[in-house]
């Protein structure tokens, strides 16, 4: 592919492309020395001392080596091309082995080609593009104009952004902590598989899920899945309302969307085990009745009522999905601090420099769950990482508005 | 539901395009302004669809693969028109209606469980913007490799005209723009839904990977103005990696637990 006629200086990128390959290179020799290990990174100050150790290296190189032919070649786009080209060649290892710290050979174990992300390599080689990236942006701001503006803030911004993040990992926590309805307060968390003891305490006042109405679906007896296409699509089961599958007409005469099963038939019933169950009545296409029964989603203690309508087809209703679930807690600080929140997917909650999310919750128990999984997350540098974020993103849409150039 | 008179939307939506293409062609001024009215009659029409269909799911019709189509069979035409105001290549516009065309015969083909539910993860404020300005871009991003296909095929049969590649450029200039915001918009949500902006989850590695090709590309095109081939070669291969980031994802063995293959 590549011919002279295509590069006016083939050796630029030939020389750019070999020096570039020296640090991932260097980086994999360094994963196999200490066997796979990864890097861990420094957390404060060490890492802000890097980061200060960097700038001023940078600095530096701008100031008194400006003047040299290779600072030059360094500043130069095949240099920048081979820089980005390498770390997301590292980004492609990572998107297509799996990361899951599990060797599945000798090389990928030796060269820690399944965790990627703090891989000698992915470290090396990101600092050679954080290099080449911060003289160009140096080289830049030295003669800024109104029209570097754009660049600036795209290059600038992801410099930012990458520094905070890779320096700030070190300093980030993510924790995650099991609490349970009706239980003392809890400050114990886990990283990983390690026990931490958090600054904050947390008790369980009260874990609750709203979930939509369950779909009502035809399955087929002989493999017992739904079946979906065109005419016989699951749909959401609500009072009144009248479904039409290929073959039958159904009619919902009762539904409790928390219901408890007597004998053959349902009844409300709001308390641990219940589950949604409609009473159906099926017509076949001449409006003939075929059958009229109760059909219910499972939970932990009901197993489901499915209607066998003939040989091939039975109606069911599938489990329920969840529309929200959430925690309300009390929140305890040494310096007596209490507060109470109500913890939402998506609606975390911050207290005491953590932010709190709701997790997860026993999903065996599904609706009727008493415990519920929080994760606790402290990260620093978050807001630099937003600054960078929202400098590209200014960027971007500047870059949106002008467009590209007209070149001719 | 609205979803049971897809295909007669599909069918009359799809026949409208065909016709506004075969209009665009005959050999009068007149005809032109006929084709583009035709072709925003299904646009339309289409509009109408979708909007009835996100009141009766009660949700944004952006979760599944199904679902994106409809966008990108909205999004694309009103590309095609409008770039042909601006560039006026005949063949670019009759490309992008024939490309929406295909992406609602699709969804004809593989009717999809068009479910109501949505999934706590998913009901947030930034739900909308992350995936409307990913769908933009990846239009533009793909109405670019089309244009850079037909600059490929120039160069082979020795007709290249400057003018495709600055098409191209602009494409991907506009489409880049959108793929940053969708990654940043990304990145906020999960923020605030994960715990963490980033987490090299499958296909943040892949959406990484289409947005540093696409980087590439414009790197070189800004400083190689007339290597003609080779950015044409890098848009192609940009567009790849695009393709499995976009479609791939739900089949890689290494992705199935990502927390965006959501299924039908």
């Amino acid at each position: 592919m590549k011919s002279s006629n295509n590069f006016k200086h083939p050796i630029a990128y030939q020389t750019a492309f070999i020096v570039g390959a020296v640090f991932p290179i260097l980086g994999f020799i360094a994963e196999f020395l200490v066997s796979s290990k990864g890097v861990e990174m420094p957390t404060f100050p060490v890492n802000l001392y890097i980061l200060l150790g960097i700038i001023l290296v940078l600095v530096f190189i701008h100031i008194f080596l400006s003047k040299y032919s290779t600072y030059k070649w360094l500043i130069s786009v095949p240099v920048s091309i081979s820089a980005i080209s390498y770390t997301s060649f590292l980004v492609l290892i990572m998107a297509l082995l799996p990361q899951n710290d599990v060797a599945t050979n000798a090389i990928t174990g030796k060269l820690g080609l399944n965790h990627i992300a703090n891989n000698w390599a992915m470290l090396s080689s990101s600092t050679f593009l954080l290099l080449v990236l911060g003289l160009v942006i140096l080289n830049r701001l030295a003669s800024f104009t109104f029209k570097n503006l754009v660049f600036i803030l795209n290059h600038l911004g992801l410099w930012i952004t990458i520094a905070a993040a890779s320096l700030g990992s070190g300093d980030l926590q993510r924790l995650t902590m099991t609490v349970t309805e009706n239980s003392e307060p809890e400050w114990r968390a886990l990283n990983g598989n390690q026990q931490v003891e958090l600054p904050v305490a947390v008790q369980l006042i009260d874990f609750d899920i709203e979930e939509f109405n369950p779909e009502i679906a035809l399955l087929d007896n002989a493999t017992g899945e739904v079946i979906i296409d065109a005419q016989n699509r699951a749909q959401m089961i609500e009072l009144g309302h009248r479904y039409s599958f290929k073959l039958y007409n159904i009619v919902v005469e009762k539904y409790f969307e928390s219901a408890m099963r007597f004998g053959k038939k349902y009844v409300v019933f709001y308390d641990k085990g219940a589950a949604p169950a409609a009473k159906i009545q099926v017509y076949d296409k001449n409006d003939s009745l075929i059958a009229s029964d109760w059909i219910s989603s499972e939970s932990y203690m009901l197993s489901p009522q499915i209607l066998e309508l003939n040989s091939k087809h039975s109606l069911g209703l599938l489990k329920p999905s969840p529309k929200e679930y959430s925690s309300k807690i009390k929140l305890f600080a040494q310096d007596g601090t209490i507060e109470e929140a109500k913890i939402v997917v998506n609606k975390p909650y911050s207290f005491k420099g953590w932010k709190i999310y709701q997790l997860a919750y026993d999903k065996k128990m599904g609706k009727w769950s008493e415990t519920s999984n929080l994760e606790f997350v402290r990260d620093p540098w978050l807001t630099f990482v937003y600054i960078g974020i929202f400098m590209v993103l200014i960027g971007a849409v500047i870059l949106f508005w002008i467009g590209k150039k007209s070149k001719q | 539901m609205i979803w049971d008179y897809f295909v007669y939307f599909a069918i009359v939506i799809i026949l409208l395009w065909l016709s506004s293409i075969a209009l665009f062609y005959l050999p009068n001024i007149k005809s032109e302004i006929i084709s583009q009215v035709v072709a925003s009659v299904g646009i339309v029409l289409l509009i109408i669809f979708t909007s009835i269909l996100w009141v009766q799911l009660d949700r944004p019709p952006l979760r599944t693969l199904g679902e994106t189509r409809l966008w990108y069979s909205l999004f694309l035409p009103l590309i095609g028109i409008i770039s042909f105001y601006r560039w006026k290549y005949k063949w670019f516009f009759a490309f992008s209606l024939i490309l929406a065309a295909l992406f609602l015969f699709i969804n004809v083909l593989h009717p999809e469980n068009f479910s109501k539910t949505l999934m706590p993860a998913l009901q947030s404020p930034w739900f909308i913007p992350h995936v409307v300005v990913y769908i933009f871009a990846y239009a533009l991003l793909a109405a670019s490799s089309l244009v850079g296909l037909k600059g490929l095929w120039q160069i082979y049969t020795s007709k290249f005209d400057k003018k495709t590649l600055l098409l191209a450029d602009n494409l991907v200039y506009l489409g880049f723009a959108f793929l940053t915001a969708g990654l940043i918009f990304g990145a906020l949500w999960a923020k605030e839904a994960w715990g963490h902006y980033w987490t090299w989850d499958p296909k943040e590695t892949w959406a990484f990977l289409s947005w540093v090709s696409y980087l590439i590309y414009i790197h070189f095109t800004s400083f190689h103005k007339q290597k003609a081939k080779m950015q044409l070669w890098i848009l192609s291969i940009a567009f790849v990696v695009l393709l499995i980031c976009w479609f791939g994802i739900n089949y890689l063995p290494a992705a199935q637990n990502s927390i965006h293959v959501y299924g039908g």
